[in-house]
């Protein structure tokens, strides 16, 4: 049984018990309603700790492995340019990273540092971060099958509209456009999840009845 | 009364789909063109359903925007999802010519 498996188990047994703690303290204070809602949100809560964790671990891999892919491209596209003759990497080596210019009888004098590029697309990735930690909120099922295709087409979005954007406030408007999209994308995949039991349920008592 | 094997909303995607592969965002843009709107996740949801009974089957693709990997949620119809339309196509017009419609 793998881990997530596991930890989802303990989750539902604490939610049991949660839920019974909750009906008897709900019984001896003044706001029984208030308080099963309260002690519910914090079973849920604990029981996506693990998402949280998880996701961090993972991320980090993926930070990696982009990194390594952006170094890998850096350079095939340096070699391409190098044999053109467009390019030539400077013999003085700066904080130890190399220097890559532009050879002035090609092009105009521009420089950029090694790991600038990489650094640029980190940065520009933060929305997306924001994206895949609320995803972690959700449940896995409707994560997978109904938020991240949703979260993709969203990113794609986001990508064309600041390709297309010439000034930054066009930019900032992109970004909180994003962000509410987001929000809307993560509620309604909760609506989702929560109707689908329901009308489950629903159709149920029809049989039955 | 026997039922037809797909609702609206499944007959309306895969007659979308036919025997060509789309992405999600290009199925919704042609359901939205036919006046059904519904929201991402919701139809992915659908989707999702769709491909649990085996009428469609889904792939992610990469793509590269801005330097940034974007995987696309693609679908296309499966043998079973042919028999499906097929028989709901049927179903219908059974039913108007036994009202005479047809």
């Amino acid at each position: 049984m793998d881990s997530y498996k596991r930890v989802m188990g303990w989750y539902m047994i604490a939610s049991l018990l949660v839920v019974f703690a909750a009906a008897t303290i709900a019984g001896m204070t003044k706001y029984p309603f208030m308080v099963t809602f309260l002690l519910l949100a914090g079973a849920f809560l604990l029981g996506n700790a693990y998402g949280f964790y998880s996701w961090e671990k993972r991320l980090r891999q993926r930070a990696l492995d982009e990194e390594a892919a952006v170094l890998r491209s850096q350079d095939q596209l340096f070699r391409s340019c190098n044999s053109r003759g467009a390019v030539k990497q400077s013999s003085n080596i700066a904080y130890g990273k190399p220097i890559i210019r532009l050879n002035p009888r090609v092009s105009s004098d521009k420089s950029v540092g090694g790991a600038e590029i990489s650094r640029k697309s980190f940065l520009f990735r933060g929305p997306e971060r924001v994206g895949d930690f609320i995803g972690y909120l959700l449940p896995r099922g409707i994560r997978e099958s109904a938020f991240n295709p949703y979260f993709e087409e969203l990113k794609e979005d986001r990508l064309e509209r600041r390709a297309k954007a010439k000034s930054a406030s066009l930019e900032i408007i992109i970004e909180i456009f994003f962000y509410f999209r987001l929000t809307v994308s993560f509620l309604d995949s909760l609506r989702v999840w929560l109707l689908n039991p329901l009308f489950k349920m629903i159709t149920a008592l029809k049989m039955l009845l | 009364m026997s039922l037809p094997p797909l609702s609206h909303l499944q007959y309306a995607v895969l007659d979308i789909l036919g025997h060509r592969e789309l992405s999600g965002r290009e199925v919704r843009e042609a359901l939205k063109s036919r006046k059904i709107s519904k929201s991402g996740p919701a139809f992915y949801q659908l989707m999702s359903r769709m491909e649990d009974s085996k009428f469609i089957d889904g792939r992610y693709e990469e793509k590269i925007i801005q330097g940034q990997r974007i995987k696309e949620r693609r679908y296309f119809m499966k043998g079973e999802g042919a028999k499906a339309l097929a028989a709901t196509v049927g179903f219908y017009a059974q039913k108007g010519e036994s009202y005479g419609l047809l």
